[in-house]
């Protein structure tokens, strides 16, 4: 369960100062998949980023699974970003001089997960990704497409309650966009993670269970499907 | 994070990084160079030092003499006009008097508490030292002193030198055509002394034993100086100055003293003597004067070894925030994952850490490695002998190398630091 309580992000100082998110309010329920969606500068990322953790709201509330996250502590709140989430940003964050493999280990080094455990886990990971073939290779080698697909599976090596992926079809063509999105769509039914996913495309909007649109830092609708 | 992926991420970034990472170590490594040598150095100087008192000196006796100023003491040697005193001689050719023991005084020191015997060299010089089938050369002659450490290539001395032997320094071997070390022990040398009157005397001595040239510089030319029983060096020295002011006359005795090994009785005898009117000095007396000097010119270069290993702190300091900075996305992404800043702190730090051992061990195995290579060369140029200028110990590179370690891990700290305070969402911003 992700629930908002008017949710305020104001950036700059006063005479500069600007509202990026205003006084946003939803909830998710587990299991489910959300699309965020609105124009470029409507405060999509910046949700995301404090849905994940990574920013704080100036006012309101985050909280996650009966975790109020402003609550935790700084440790608590790695743990939790480390354990429970996985991330797939904008662009990618892959680190490039090293190979395939080692950017997904980063999570299970991150976790603590044993050495032994870890080999299997990463070529799950990069098999459902259809990356096994480039596992030893450096990722700045890569393709676009093929970077988002890494970032995505070094986002599920951990098996999260909640991914969270910032357009993840920006960079790929249509054909090789719906693979990833029939991806992370199976990802959700087998895990049975919460799955949140900035896009501009109506189509993938359109096959969540739950809609969620911004416009200039406010939500304007949020409207759930029928079917689940 | 487990500390076993800490090191192997920070060791791929150190590899990615291969440039930077070996000059940085390179800067460091002239810092651990420097401190390698200087210890070697000091190791040297100091095991030369303990032998050249070892070889020249008893330390379980005293030097005593009557004149302060030959110990650098009471303001050195008098050059001043001074009431007369029957025991001032003359010493050298520039007119400097000093005042000499005579037998009154050596008497009088023999029965001081403490004292257990006086023991004199007689060092005199002969007119020359020859054989039947060589060149004369010339040659001192002192008593053998059982108290010194005398290294024999040949023969040996047990305590005393039979009347009418000799103990020669191996110097002579060749020179005399002895042939070799072994082949001397037996053979007879003639030593041919002079009086002032002119009066001269040969005398034979049956060779003993044969001697290293001790590596010396104390008693000046040990490698020219034929060691004889006390009672011939006495002879001889009677027989060369009789008739003129030295006759029984003495700048230094030694006197034994009982239990000598005792610092303690050592330094109570010393007071002893010198309440008596004398100058005393130990052998680690005249050691600390060397030890001294050697001390300051350690501390001189240690200084500069440290000064290279400042530069070489600034330096990994330096290093370490480009690549933070040049790191900020990837700091970014890890602590977006949830890795916590002491993961962070110490994948830095510990990159900082290997810097520290490759550095170290570069200039620690290049100080060895030159040392080695130049050591005979040197040693032989500062006349060291058989003793090196270099010595190597282990256990002070060991001691080095975890110390120039634990010096660019200070270093990496404050790197480290702002690395692991880094803000996820500001370093993802970074393109
Ligand atoms: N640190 C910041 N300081 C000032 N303004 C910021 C900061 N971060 C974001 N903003 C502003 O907040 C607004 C929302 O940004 P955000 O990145 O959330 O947009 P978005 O909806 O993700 O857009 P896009 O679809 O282009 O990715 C933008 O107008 C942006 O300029
Ligand atoms: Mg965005």
């Amino acid at each position: 369960m992700v629930e908002l309580k008017s949710v305020h992000k104001v950036y700059g100082k006063k005479p500069n100062e600007f509202v990026a998110l205003n006084d946003v309010s939803f909830s998710i329920a587990d299991g489910k998949t959300v699309a965020i969606v609105g124009k470029s500068g409507s405060g999509k990322s910046t949700l995301m980023h404090i849905i994940g953790g990574l920013d704080h709201p100036s006012a309101g509330e985050v909280e996650i699974n009966g975790k109020v996250l402003s609550q935790l502590k700084r440790t608590e709140m790695d743990k939790f970003r480390a354990n429970d989430l996985g991330f797939v940003f904008q662009s990618f964050f892959i680190e490039g001089n090293q190979s395939c493999y080692q950017n997904v280990a980063l999570p299970l080094e991150i976790t603590e997960v044993p050495v032994r455990n870890r080999r299997a886990m990463i070529t799950a990971a990069l098999e459902q990704v259809e990356l096994l073939d480039k596992i030893d290779v450096k990722a700045k080698n890569l393709s676009g497409g093929q970077k988002q697909r890494l970032a995505i599976a070094r986002a599920i090596v951990s098996k999260p309650k909640l991914i969270m992926a910032d357009e993840p079809t920006g960079n790929l063509d249509s054909a090789t966009g719906d693979k990833v999105i029939d991806l992370l769509f199976e990802l959700n039914k087998t895990l049975n993670c919460t799955l949140i996913i900035v896009t501009h495309d109506e189509d993938l909007a359109a096959r969540c269970s739950q809609q969620i649109t911004m416009k200039d830092g406010q939500m304007v609708s949020s409207t759930e499907a029928n079917k689940s | 994070m487990k500390v076993i992926d800490t090191f192997k991420r920070s060791g791929r970034n150190l590899r990615q990084a291969k440039t930077r990472t070996i000059l940085t170590a390179l800067a460091l490594a002239v810092g651990g160079f420097t401190l390698t040598l200087t210890l070697a150095a000091a190791n040297g100087a100091k095991a030369y030092s303990n032998r050249l008192i070892a070889t020249n000196l008893d330390s379980s006796s005293l030097i005593v003499t009557k004149d302060k100023g030959l110990f650098g003491q009471g303001g050195g040697v008098n050059t001043k006009p001074q009431e007369y005193d029957d025991s001032l001689t003359s010493l050298g050719s520039r007119g400097v008097l000093v005042k000499e023991l005579n037998q009154a005084d050596i008497d009088k020191i023999a029965k001081l508490p403490g004292v257990e015997s006086v023991f004199q060299t007689y060092a005199t010089n002969a007119q020359y030292v020859t054989t039947a089938n060589s060149k004369k050369y010339t040659a001192s002659i002192q008593a053998y002193n059982n108290k010194i450490s005398h290294d024999f290539i040949a023969g040996t001395v047990s305590t005393v030198v039979p009347d009418g032997s000799v103990v020669i320094p191996d110097s002579y071997l060749s020179l005399l055509n002895l042939g070799s070390a072994n082949q001397a022990i037996g053979k007879t040398v003639t030593v041919k002394t002079q009086q002032v009157t002119g009066t001269t005397k040969s005398q034979d001595f049956k060779i003993v034993a044969v001697l290293t040239t001790p590596s010396t510089l104390i008693s000046g030319d040990v490698g020219s100086t034929l060691l004889t029983s006390t009672t011939d060096a006495r002879n001889i020295y009677n027989f060369i100055n009789s008739g003129t002011i030295n006759a029984n006359r003495f700048l230094f005795v030694s006197a034994r003293v009982v239990n000598g090994n005792n610092a303690q009785k050592l330094n109570a005898t010393k007071a002893t003597i010198i309440n008596a009117g004398y100058a005393a000095e130990s052998a680690a007396d005249t050691q600390a004067v060397i030890g001294q000097i050697i001390n300051v010119l350690q501390i001189i270069i240690l200084v500069f070894g440290l000064i290279t290993l400042i530069a070489s702190f600034f330096g990994v300091v330096n290093t370490q925030y480009i690549s933070v900075l040049e790191r900020t996305r990837e700091i970014g992404l890890m602590k977006a994952l949830g890795m916590g800043r002491r993961s962070v702190l110490g994948l830095f730090v510990i990159e900082a850490t290997w810097i520290g051992f490759f550095g170290a061990l570069i200039g620690a195995l290049g100080a060895v490695i030159i040392g080695l290579s130049i050591n005979p060369w040197i040693s032989h140029k500062l006349n060291f002998g058989s003793d090196s200028l270099l010595v190597f110990k282990p256990s002070q590179l060991v001691g080095l190398i975890i110390f120039l370690m634990i010096v660019t891990t200070i270093a990496g700290l404050l790197p480290a630091r702002s690395a692991a305070r880094l803000d996820p969402i500001e370093a993802l911003r970074t393109e």
